[in-house]
């Protein structure tokens, strides 16, 4: 019990100390999402949340801070806990929540995906944070009724909760060996230079 | 003429000769038996390893492969090469309302070149009706229970039906790993009709490839490599499909070359102790032909000739020999592999043994036949020779040779510039420590040449009678003895590392992806289902940024720019991410190589305490003390490494490279991973349908026949050491027997004149007793301990610390070895004491 009580203050000490300068730091901008925003195969420098980072300080916001929230292999199914995690320590200005990759390529019931964005998307809205929803779609390869349905989710959750959508997050790289990386999935640099061009204005037009 | 009047020499000394091919026919024997054996193994491993990749080659992309690609591809490689396409992709599989997702693999006849595809109604799919010639599938059986599927059931792959021709038992020509799905079989005929194939799709394109048997593999897959600079296009040679268990067979590799060196060094102290002897007593003989006119280099060249021939009657009795052992060898280890092996005897071994042996056999009596070239009539008049300080030095020379030859043998036996060396490096300091242990010994025995006790006096004054008899006959006794030992210490230690913690249980599924809060439900569902998970690990995925304040997303010993496939890899896996744990204590299979396992839960704000897997911190260059950096979700996380540890993979429990010290990040966002063991074949489809219909985010895989495949390549390593250790044992036995029987008879003269002078018969065999006890028991002993010093030097250096010693052996060995000694010696002595004196003096 001691040790756990422990555990908890030296938490929080050191969270306040990590997070301190993201506390002073305007607009903050929190991205949840997978191995895509990790930004899996590139260094940190190269991964869109970063150089959305870049670009908005180059455009006059010297303080704006982008966190990479994503997790290489995460499901929708981590969207919440991750949420949850980063909302106990800052209110940050605008989530993007860019999770479903990896519900799409493990073919997870749809039902289940559905549920998992809406909730977080609840959770996000009851903290009164503006949020950014990221579609996605599943590869051809899947047939044809499932991936229909897959990119459904996301326009019903938008719908549903009436956020702003970015209607497929890959557009114009997805399927473009010079833009991805050799495993055909991920992004290279230069992938992610053309998706950051593409999604940038939407981030902008939410701050 | 010299042929005739070397043949009228072993004539006259029928027995040297007969115990000099018998000693190097046993020798011989056991490294044709181990060498032939060891080729077995390797080409069962091989075999094994090829049917993992189901070719020799392959190259692959998540794209098409060009037609200039393939072409430059099959260009490059050797010419009679056979190649295929293979097209894997997920996919969804459906019929009526329900779908699953299914690892769809399209072929070409024949595939694979390796390997077998076992169905329910065909022994082999290759006497199967081939899938081209309609809109047919092979389907993985869980698959079928999954979706209610049986032989002839029809279901829709993208836009196109398909009839179930059969279903999977086993694929042999799977690739080791476990897929996220079940895995299905469809023609490439059929895969464009499918209509999967559209822009954006994850497919992987492959090309396998069947190389000539009598081209190198190696030097195929450079070749495709540098043909193909495409990074994108993945080259891999079916060597490296198995990594899994890559660690161990290297170590089975490096083990095999150590136990043939072994057994061929066996055979050569034999030979080089009995030539000894032989010369010198033949070398009153020699000296009377010099005499009456025969040429010093005519002498040389008569022995050495004579010493050839021996050689090569030794390879040739062995050769024959092994050819009725080896198959009765094979027939035996039948009963006791999962495997089984081919009862021939390669040519190479056979060759290799002529060579040895005739080769062998001069370089290692060179030293001993090289004193010809100097030797003096006058030495008729001598009693005992004398050697001037000349002639020790070219005495010295003479052995280069054999040390050459040595260390040339045992690189290439080992495979290994390092093994090899090591292997030498330590034989040379063995003989020296035993060659001052012996003198120390003989200066010892002087003390007892005064005893009032006769036969202690006798067994004394034998010793110190015969000096340079006893020190060849202590140094080869002491060197058998540290061989014996040190083969059987290297196969425990590496049977240790094969072995599965006690309790351990072998997983048939793992779970993975589980949230935080589904882990208490998951544990109660199962408890429903019976079953129970060994073990829970939390996962939580980070970004190692720096190493010692130094940015880690480049290496910074490389070029900056990314010019090579390799370079392009290294960078890529550099920013792949790491999964991180964190615990407690040490799991099962788990051991420090060096500092310590974390003091407590981590508080404050310093840095915590990080450990990592030995041979991960070595591959990122990261040792004890380095200060890490992670990110995990955006926040900055510190440790410092104060563990390395030694995981044992083939435990099939959940292992982490990095783990941290608990109190550092134990809130992060996580998900779980579990390992639910042993469940019978009819419980295991339910348990995994309950799983993913209440948990449909958690992803369960099917590791049986994954575990299967490394379980019985783990077994074959096993029997692999068992019979290597089993045979130098019994070889090492049999040298030591030929050199106890030796010496006990070059004692005939000094025992029969004894006899004569009215010694008594039980004085002369305590004496004789005495000697044998006290020279094989020191022999012995020190050679255990050097063979238990120089299994811990090999083990810290080869088999990277692997190295769990078994203190009852070396005790064990050296009662047998002091028992054998003394047996065949009294054996000897007791026939030599029971025949007339006059017939052994005059002889």
């Amino acid at each position: 019990m001691q040790a756990q009580h422990r555990v908890m203050k030296a938490s929080i000490a050191w969270f306040f100390f990590i997070f301190a300068p993201a506390l002073c730091a305007k607009p903050v901008i929190l991205s949840i999402g997978d191995s895509l925003t990790f930004g899996l195969g590139v260094p940190p420098e190269q991964t869109w949340p970063q150089l959305v980072q870049n670009k908005l300080q180059a455009d006059g916001m010297k303080d704006a801070k982008v966190i990479n929230g994503g997790s290489s292999g995460a499901t929708t199914a981590v969207g919440l806990s991750t949420l949850k995690f980063h909302l106990k320590r800052s209110k940050p200005d605008l989530i993007i929540y860019a999770l479903g990759a990896n519900d799409g390529l493990r073919a997870i019931d749809t039902a289940t995906t559905y549920k998992n964005i809406s909730q977080a998307i609840d959770e996000i809205q009851k903290a009164g944070i503006k949020v950014l929803l990221f579609g996605m779609k599943a590869p051809p390869n899947y047939g044809e009724k499932f991936p229909k349905d897959f990119e459904k989710i996301y326009s019903r959750v938008a719908s549903e909760k009436k956020i702003p959508l970015v209607p497929f997050f890959l557009e114009g790289v997805a399927g473009d060996p010079s833009l991805n990386q050799a495993d055909g999935i991920h992004p290279n640099p230069k992938g992610y230079e053309k998706i950051v061009t593409k999604i940038y204005p939407v981030i902008k037009g939410q701050l | 003429m010299l042929f005739r009047y070397m043949l009228k020499e072993l004539r006259n000394g029928p027995r040297f000769a007969l115990l000099f091919i018998l000693n190097m026919s046993l020798g011989l024997l056991g490294f044709i038996s181990l060498d032939a054996l060891k080729r077995n193994f390797d080409d069962r491993l091989q075999d094994s390893a090829r049917t993992l990749l189901g070719a020799d080659l392959s190259i692959s992309a998540r794209r098409p492969l060009s037609e200039n690609e393939t072409k430059i591809a099959l260009e490059s490689l050797p010419r009679g090469t056979k190649s295929q396409t293979t097209v894997s992709l997920y996919t969804m599989a459906a019929t009526g309302d329900q779908s699953s997702l299914v690892e769809l693999r399209s072929i070409d006849d024949p595939y694979p070149y390796y390997g077998d595809i076992i169905l329910e109604h065909s022994p082999s799919h290759r006497n199967a009706p081939p899938l081209s010639t309609s809109p047919s599938l092979w389907i993985a059986p869980e698959l079928a229970m999954k979706l209610s599927l049986k032989q002839g059931s029809e279901v829709t792959i993208g836009t196109q039906k398909f009839r179930i021709a059969d279903l999977i038992k086993e694929d042999t020509a799977s690739s080791i790993g476990a897929g996220m799905a079940p895995r299905i079989y469809m023609s490439r005929k059929w895969l464009e009709s499918t209509g999967l194939m559209a822009k954006g799709n994850t497919a992987t394109h492959s090309m396998l490839y069947e190389i000539p048997s009598e081209a190198s593999i190696e030097t195929s897959r450079i070749a495709l490599k540098t043909a193909i600079p495409d990074a994108s296009i993945r080259v891999r040679s079916y060597q490296e499909s198995g990594q899994d268990n890559g660690r161990m067979l290297g170590y089975l590799s490096d083990y095999l070359g150590l136990v043939a060196l072994v057994a061929f060094s066996l055979a050569g102290i034999g030979a080089a102790y009995l030539y000894r002897d032989y010369f010198e007593r033949r070398s009153s003989s020699i000296a009377i032909l010099i005499s009456l006119g025969l040429t010093h280099n005519k002498a040389l060249l008569l022995y050495l000739f004579q010493v050839c021939f021996l050689g090569i009657i030794s390879a040739i009795i062995s050769s024959l020999l092994a050819l009725g052992l080896i198959p009765s060898l094979m027939v035996l280890l039948k009963d006791f592999s999962p495997v089984s092996f081919n009862a021939y005897l390669p040519w190479q071994t056979v060759v290799l043994a002529i060579v040895i042996g005739a080769i062998g056999s001069v370089f290692i009596c060179l030293p001993m036949l090289q004193r010809l070239r100097y030797l003096k009539p006058a030495l008729l008049f001598h009693e005992q020779s004398t050697e001037t300080d000349g002639l020790k030095a070219r005495g010295l020379i003479a052995y280069i040779p054999l040390l050459l030859a040595f260390y040339g043998l045992s690189i290439w036996q080992a495979h290994s510039l390092q093994v090899g060396s090591l292997f030498f490096g330590m034989s040379v300091l063995v003989v020296l420590i035993f060659a001052g242990i012996a003198w120390c010994f003989l200066t010892a025995a002087r003390s007892f040449s005064r005893s009032r006790i006769l036969p202690l006096r006798l067994g004394a004054m034998f010793l110190r009678a015969h000096p340079s008899s006893t020190l060849s006959a202590f140094i080869a006794i002491g060197l058998g003895s540290t061989l014996i030992n040190l083969i059987p210490q290297l196969q425990s230690s590496l049977l240790r590392e094969l072995d599965n913690p006690a309790g351990q249980k072998l997983p048939s599924f793992f779970l993975f992806d589980i949230q935080e809060d589904q882990v208490n439900e998951l544990q109660q569902l199962l408890t429903t289902l019976n079953s129970k998970p060994q073990t829970t690990s939390p996962m939580i995925m980070a970004r190692l940024t720096r190493v010692n304040d130094q940015d880690f997303s480049r290496d910074h010993d490389e070029k900056s720019d990314v010019e090579t496939r390799e370079a392009e890899r290294e960078q890529s896996s550099r920013n792949r991410g790491v999964n991180l744990s964190y615990r407690s204590e040490l799991a099962k299979g788990e051991s420090i190589d060096a500092g310590q396992f974390f003091k407590g839960i981590h508080t404050g704000d310093s840095p915590g305490e990080v450990s990592l897997e030995t041979n991960y911190a070595s591959r990122l260059k990261i040792k004890l003390g380095d200060l890490l950096t992670f990110d995990v979700q955006g926040l900055e996380v510190k440790a410092i490494v104060t563990s390395l540890r030694q995981v044992k993979w083939n435990t099939f429990e959940p292992n982490f490279f990095i783990v941290l010290q608990p109190g550092i990040i134990d809130d992060a966002p996580k998900t779980f991973l579990m390992n639910i063991p042993d469940l019978p074949a009819d419980r295991k489809i339910p348990t995994q349908l309950a799983i993913v219909k209440a948990f449909p985010n958690v992803s369960v895989i099917d590791v049986t026949a994954l575990v299967a495949k490394i379980t019985s390549i783990v077994e074959q390593m096993a029997l692999v050491l068992n019979v290597m250790a089993y045979l130098t044992s019994f070889t090492g036995m049999l040298v030591i027997y030929s050199i106890a029987q030796h010496q006990a008879l070059a004692r005939r003269w000094d025992h029969n004149l004894l006899k004569i002078l009215g010694a008594e018969f039980p004085v002369l065999l305590k004496a004789s007793a005495i000697e044998f006890v006290s020279i094989s028991g020191l022999a012995s002993l020190v050679g255990a301990a050097i063979g238990l010093i120089t299994s811990y030097a090999i083990a810290k250096m080869v088999f990277k610390g692997v190295w769990h010693a078994q203190f009852a052996l070396p005790i064990y060995l050296s009662l047998g070895l002091v028992s054998l000694c003394l047996v065949t010696a009294m054996g000897a002595t007791i026939r030599i004491l029971g025949s007339k004196p006059e017939l052994q003096i005059e002889a």
